[in-house]
């Protein structure tokens, strides 16, 4: 029997991927898809779901991943959202060439700039010419349904092209709603498992995917192009399979009222909900409104579209974005239906509002305005018009009493957790390189908490701004660069990120930044797991912690270590390189000062690498942030120390160092290790003490013996 | 509609209490204050000045992480529940 529960959008997607049994998962945290990869997590962690589950570096890594596993012959699954579908953008379109039916989930959301987390459709329009089936959820319900219908979909010989199963950030993905789950035996007969014939990676059944002729590949595209043209048919096919079975059937469109209709309404997730509701409302006052639900947008339902639109008067058609420089201008929706409604011998008249970008509410009022408007311009024949729903309002805000502050850098009202550890790393970093100083930041706890607390009126009195998750270094070289050829050499340039941002998804621009000899100061707050987007796990992230794509603690089936970041940009043989803690703030503030002197004098890069406890994501109480920082260094799992010109330094020596189960039993995120883990971490950070050798240069490629090599 | 600036930049800084999120709230029993500003030092959000007497906390803005409390030596700060 199936079962009824309350559920999100994303627990709702993350039970669609499960009963479709991916056997590998790739898991890289973006708000507002996160969730999805956490409920799998949990799911393989309870035993419910066999699979491999990756968390990957970054999102090219997710869809890197996705592809090998897909090339290996096995189904895949990974979500992703806004940013992250973009930093994968090369690896997507790599997808459709290969033929490789990968099911992602989007958990829809701007794509910046402006920033902003919440919904429109900005995200996949990006990439709405990348072969890519996009398929759009109006409710929990329909993203259980569709990803299991997609992969069906995908896989079938006349289609085998990747998909995407788009639901509304925030408005559908953290909503709950009540859900009902397919039993997993009716799943399994109606979506068998996938066995591929037209391309695998196997030295059992050798094929190797090569660069065609060149005249050729417009034939492979040619080819991909008729796969998207049958996927229409296969659509309807399994939508109307799994209605049978499942009892919700599903096509390309979805119709409310359009028999009689004169007027359509053309929406698309999770607003058709409220334009049913205006619908009605319009019904009531005398207008003959109905409406149409775009579910499938790759491929464009171009035939059912000119049916349904063929005896209306007027169609309005709301675009949740923006096509810049379209012709006509308008959203994306509009100028393919004007496409598809072209030959058709009485056109009806179409308007084309811009409304909900980011988030913003589209009412039951914003429908009826927009058929009335329409029906206006029908009795005027005005034609064909593009508005935009775009009134802002500039609230009067009043400042919180700031008098005490004048000389302060970081104001306070910053909307970080209490007792953050970033928060109290990033005020004293700021206070120390003073107000000659640009810096740049990334989407984690520091970009986003940081940057003002009123509309429009920044928390620190430096210029900065905040830039995309894995460039921190990239745009602090151009900065530094361009304030050098104007002749301001003698400005600080900073780059500010944490753990993810440094070790895992910015490390590429950071170690050539670094290679380059670029004079910029490179500050990493380590909290030691993505906080901003609830505690992922990340490449700084210590054998055994929890966080939530670590359910078991972090650890697979083998042990691992967390990346020793400062050591590796040691090995960069930079001027400076330097770990500091927040329980130790006069060492931070003087390595700080250091690394301005050295960027002052055009040496090179200097990377500061700050150990910042996070209690919400470590699990201990607020007042204790600084406390388990300080436990950090005198067990000597921490080490506080500077690499100056390749020289080491220690920059304190606990006395004693006290034993490391006192450091991670004040932790809630260690719960889960043993006796004897906790023992072996003991030994592993005994044997770094006994083997480190401060004052001498470090090795390099020069001073190794190749004899010792063999 | 009013005409905002191309870019969403800001220059005027000004703030927004964060006071409301404190659950506890740090007392400072200045008699027992030595002093020594560790708890100025590490307050997160540098919300705590010295005074003549001892420190003085910005209840504006204080989150009442408890931080100040732990951190002093001489237990001159107590975290007591905020009141309605």
């Amino acid at each position: 029997m199936p079962k009824k529960d309350l559920m999100s959008g994303n627990l709702a997607a993350a039970h669609g991927a499960k009963l479709s049994r991916p056997k590998v998962i790739a898991a890289y945290p973006i708000s507002p898809s996160t969730a999805i990869v956490e409920h799998l997590a949990n799911f393989i962690n309870r035993g419910e779901l066999k699979a491999e589950y990756i968390p990957v570096e970054s999102e090219h890594s997710a869809m890197g991943v996705c592809i090998g596993a897909s090339l290996s012959g096995v189904r895949v699954f990974t979500a992703t959202a806004s940013q992250g579908l973009a930093y994968m953008h090369e690896f997507v379109y790599h997808a459709h060439g290969y033929h490789l039916p990968i099911v992602m989930a989007i958990a829809n959301r701007t794509l910046s700039t402006p920033w902003a987390t919440t919904c429109d459709y900005s995200d996949t329009m990006a990439e709405s010419t990348s072969g890519w089936l996009q398929l759009f959820a109006e409710n929990a319900q329909e993203v259980l349904d569709t990803i299991i219908q997609a992969y069906k979909i995908a896989e079938d010989k006349r289609v085998l092209l990747p998909a995407m199963v788009c639901m509304d950030g925030f408005l559908v993905s953290h909503t709950a709603e009540n859900v009902e789950i397919p039993d997993q035996e009716v799943v399994d007969n109606f979506l068998p498992s996938y066995a591929p014939e037209h391309f695998i990676l196997d030295p059992d059944n050798r094929m190797a995917a090569i660069v065609p002729p060149r005249p050729w590949v417009i034939s492979f595209e040619h080819q991909t192009d008729d796969c998207m043209d049958n996927a229409k048919n296969v659509m309807k096919e399994v939508g109307s399979e799994y209605g049978k079975i499942f009892g919700r059937e599903y096509g390309l469109i979805d119709k409310y009222r359009c028999n009689d209709a004169e007027l359509l309404l053309m929406t698309m997730g999770s607003m058709t909900g409220t334009a049913r509701v205006a619908v009605d409302e319009l019904r009531k006052e005398g207008f003959q409104a109905g409406l149409v639900r775009l579910r499938s947008y790759r491929p464009f339902p171009d035939e059912e579209l000119r049916e349904a639109c063929k005896d209306v008067k007027a169609v309005v058609v709301v675009d949740r974005d923006v096509t810049h420089g379209i012709g006509g201008r308008g959203g994306a929706v509009f100028t393919e239906l004007k496409s598809a409604l072209y030959n058709l011998d009485n056109k009806p008249c179409l308007t084309n509002f811009i409304a909900g970008l980011a988030g913003r509410e589209i009412t039951i009022e914003h429908f009826k305005f927009m058929a009335n408007k329409t029906l206006e311009s029908v009795k005027k024949g005005t034609g064909e018009s593009v508005e935009w729903l775009d009134e802002v309002q500039i609230p009067v805000t009043k400042s919180a009493p700031l008098e005490k502050y004048a000389d302060r850098i970081v104001l306070p009202g910053v909307r970080a957790c209490a007792g953050c550890g970033m928060l109290l790393t990033a005020r004293h970093v700021f206070q120390t390189l003073g107000k000659n100083t640009v810096f740049t930041f990334i989407p984690g706890c520091a970009g986003v908490t940081m940057q003002s607390a009123l509309a429009l009126k920044p928390l620190v009195k430096l210029p900065f701004a905040e830039v995309v998750f894995a460039g921190t270094a990239a745009v602090a070289t151009g900065l530094r660069a361009g304030l050098k050829i104007r002749g301001k050499s003698h400005v600080n340039v900073v780059g500010l990120a944490g753990d993810g941002g440094t070790v895992d998804i910015g490390l590429q621009a950071l170690s050539a930044a670094a290679e380059r000899g670029e004079s910029i100061i490179y500050i990493c707050y380590d909290n030691e797991a993505y906080m901003n987007t609830g505690i992922q796990k990340s490449g700084s992230t210590p054998f055994g912690a929890w966080t939530t794509t670590t359910p078991y603690g972090a650890r697979r089936k083998r042990k691992t270590f967390r990346k020793d970041m400062a050591a590796l940009m040691a090995m960069h043989r930079i001027p400076y390189v330097a770990t500091a803690s927040i329980a130790y703030i006069p060492d931070l503030n003087r390595k700080v000062s250091k690394a301005a002197k050295i960027v002052a004098e055009d040496k090179g890069l200097a990377y500061l690498h700050i150990h910042a406890p996070c209690p919400t994501g470590w699990r201990f109480a607020t007042s204790e942030t600084v406390r388990v920082a300080r436990l950090a260094v005198q067990s000597g799992t921490w080490i506080l120390y500077e690499v100056e010109e390749g020289k080491m330094k220690l920059s304190l020596k606990p006395e004693k160092r006290i034993p490391v189960r006192e450091y991670l039993k004040a932790q809630g995120r260690f719960d889960s290790l043993s006796d004897q883990e906790i023992q072996e971490i003991q030994q592993e950070v005994d044997q770094t003490w006994s083997s480190l050798s401060f004052g001498q240069r470090l090795p390099t490629t020069q001073t190794i013996n190749p004899e010792n090599l063999s | 509609m009013k005409k905002l600036p191309l870019v969403p930049i800001g220059t005027e800084t000004e703030s927004a209490e964060t006071g409301s999120w404190r659950t506890f709230k740090p007392v400072v029993k200045n008699e027992a204050c030595k002093k020594c500003g560790l708890c100025v030092m590490f307050c997160p959000d540098g919300v705590i000045f010295r005074t003549k007497d001892g420190v003085e906390i910005d209840y504006v803005f204080c989150k009442g992480c408890g931080v100040c409390a732990k951190e002093c030596p001489t237990e001159a700060i107590e975290m007591v529940l905020e009141e309605e």
